[in-house]
């Protein structure tokens, strides 16, 4: 018993090895943090290991996983539950950047990312998926159909309106070709990461 | 729809850079610090072992019942059905089978007369009559079997018959056996047979006394006793239920007392219900009072050893805080409880 289950997590590490980094990065990307990010992953890899068995093709571990790995993120995103919690990386910033970078850029790039995890949060969750796959892991609308286990048109259409979803965010926001009223404010405000963005998004309303 | 945000930052339209650098800076910080793939099997291993498959499910049921408050409902509604329509055994009194035994008669023409009169005093029921002759007399028995839903109190009226005919001269004696069966049936039949209904209106201590006894038989109750007692413009019902066998389960009963038909009000009397457990650290006394609309929770332990006077101050400090102030009395361990005059 103790050795087939050893051997079944050896599997799946040979299985995970080459995909790890790309796969952890993907689940940050759909969350709202990293460490929820991690979190989701972790929890993909025991899903993973429970199901491993009903692997049969082992050259398409990578959709296999993936498909996993938003069947639990929409699963996740679908319980009000952890919709209750907000990430303690936005709760409470550290707002230290790295040591030996530049403090402005470190406050650019971090205050993009947060609104960019922001903006990606305002997408139902198919349309987020798919953006994050395609714009930003660079797979194929094939390879995301596949994962997604959806039609090719299904995830062009998704892109689209979650591209569309995206720009009015953006714009609604003081971004873009249309801004608001509250632009500027909003602007200064959501250049900060944390807490500030759902400041900002709240007077901006 | 084959061109990236990321990719194509400068080709983007307007407003569409800010998302395509921004998305491109989510990327890039996504890649941050990943944990190695030792470190994320670790952590995912730990939680394995952390959380019992059991509570695994127990969260997606959590998870499931958050998501949907009406599954959950219906879960319940389902197994309060199932439990409530599932078929327990029990046993139940059906009826007593009643004997009256006239022995040394040396006159058998009025045996029709009696058997009449036996008849009409338990509620019309057949009576069957068996004539056996000792020495120079005949033993007469009249038997007949009154049905637990019959109204009848069998073993009062016999009681009440066999003391008529002895005024009259006879030697009889009058008894009567509760006659028990195994019952099946839904769970809610067997709880339903536990509510013990007694009308009051017009009926004097001793009368609802015998009822409820009667109706606690039926109910295949045998190891308790009633007492009715009447206290100057009250009255107290009291049901005490023994049991010397160590975690034996006592059968709750409910008693309903009716007047005129209609459940009496509750705000103007006082229901107590009392169990004493006895377990190796000493007896335990829980009493739960009902009176002036209220209801408290009453617990003292070690009843057997702390004394009249602490078990009475630990019953009234209890009641006071939970809002009911009542008389009582503990006079050796037996406690009794009043509304103040």
């Amino acid at each position: 018993m103790e050795t087939r289950h050893q051997a079944r997590w050896a599997r799946l590490i040979a299985l995970l090895e080459p995909i790890h980094t790309q796969a952890v990065a993907t689940a940050r990307r759909l969350c709202r943090s990293s460490a929820e990010g991690d979190d989701l992953f972790q929890d993909t890899v025991l899903r993973a290991f429970e199901k491993l068995h009903t692997l049969r093709d082992e050259s398409k571990f990578r959709s296999w996983f993936y498909a996993t790995l938003l069947s639990r993120h929409r699963t996740r995103m679908r319980a009000s539950f952890w919709r209750r919690w907000i990430p303690w990386e936005t709760a409470f910033p550290d707002g230290l950047e790295p040591a030996g970078e530049d403090g402005t850029e470190w406050g650019i790039r971090a205050g993009g990312a947060a609104r960019a995890r922001r903006a990606l949060e305002s997408l139902p969750v198919d349309q987020r998926q798919a953006i994050v796959l395609f714009d930003l892991d660079g797979l194929s609308i094939e390879e995301v159909a596949r994962m997604q286990r959806a039609s090719v048109p299904a995830v062009k259409s998704r892109l689209a309106r979650g591209r569309e979803r995206l720009r009015g965010w953006y714009a609604r926001h003081g971004f873009g070709s249309s801004p608001g009223p509250a632009a500027d404010r909003a602007a200064s405000l959501l250049a900060s990461p944390g807490l500030a963005i759902a400041e900002a998004e709240e007077k901006v309303r | 729809m084959s061109d990236r945000w990321i990719d194509d930052a400068s080709k983007a339209g307007p407003g569409e850079s800010e998302i395509a650098r921004d998305l491109g800076t989510l990327a890039r910080e996504s890649h941050h610090e990943i944990p190695t793939l030792d470190e994320s099997l670790d952590t995912a291993r730990r939680r394995l072992c952390a959380a019992p498959r059991w509570k695994e499910m127990l969260m997606s049921v959590t998870t499931a019942s958050s998501r949907r408050p009406w599954l959950a409902a219906a879960a319940v509604a389902l197994v309060v059905l199932a439990v409530a329509f599932f078929p327990v055994s029990w046993e139940r009194t059906v009826g007593h089978d009643v004997a009256l035994t006239l022995t040394n008669v040396h006159d058998t023409s009025h045996a029709a007369d009696l058997a009449r009169e036996m008849k009409s005093v338990l509620g019309d029921q057949p009576v069957s009559v068996r004539a056996m002759a000792v020495n120079d007399a005949t033993t007469l028995t009249f038997a007949t079997y009154v049905p637990a839903g019959s109204g009848v109190d069998a073993a009062t009226r016999s009681r009440a018959l066999a003391a008529g005919l002895r005024a009259r001269g006879y030697d009889a004696q009058a008894t009567a056996t509760p006659r028990r069966e195994h019952v099946a049936g839904p769970m809610y039949a067997m709880a339903t047979d536990l509510v013990i209904r007694v009308e009051t209106d017009g009926k004097t201590a001793a009368q609802i006394e015998s009822e409820v006894r009667q109706r606690l038989a039926e109910a295949g109750l045998t190891n308790t006793s009633v007492s009715v007692t009447d206290q100057g413009t009250g009255r107290e019902v009291k049901i005490t239920q023994t049991s010397n066998q160590p975690g034996q389960v006592m059968t709750p009963v409910q008693l309903q007392l009716t007047k005129d038909g209609a459940p009496m009000d509750p705000a103007k009397g006082i229901s107590i219900q009392m169990k004493r457990t006895r377990t190796n650290a000493g007896e335990t006394l829980n009493m739960q009072v009902t009176a002036q609309g209220r209801t408290a929770n009453v617990s003292v332990d070690h009843v057997d050893t702390i004394g009249d006077a602490a078990i009475q101050a630990a019953i009234v400090s209890q009641l006071n805080a939970q809002g009911l102030n009542l008389d009582v009395t503990v006079a050796g361990g037996q406690v009794s409880v009043k509304a103040k005059q």
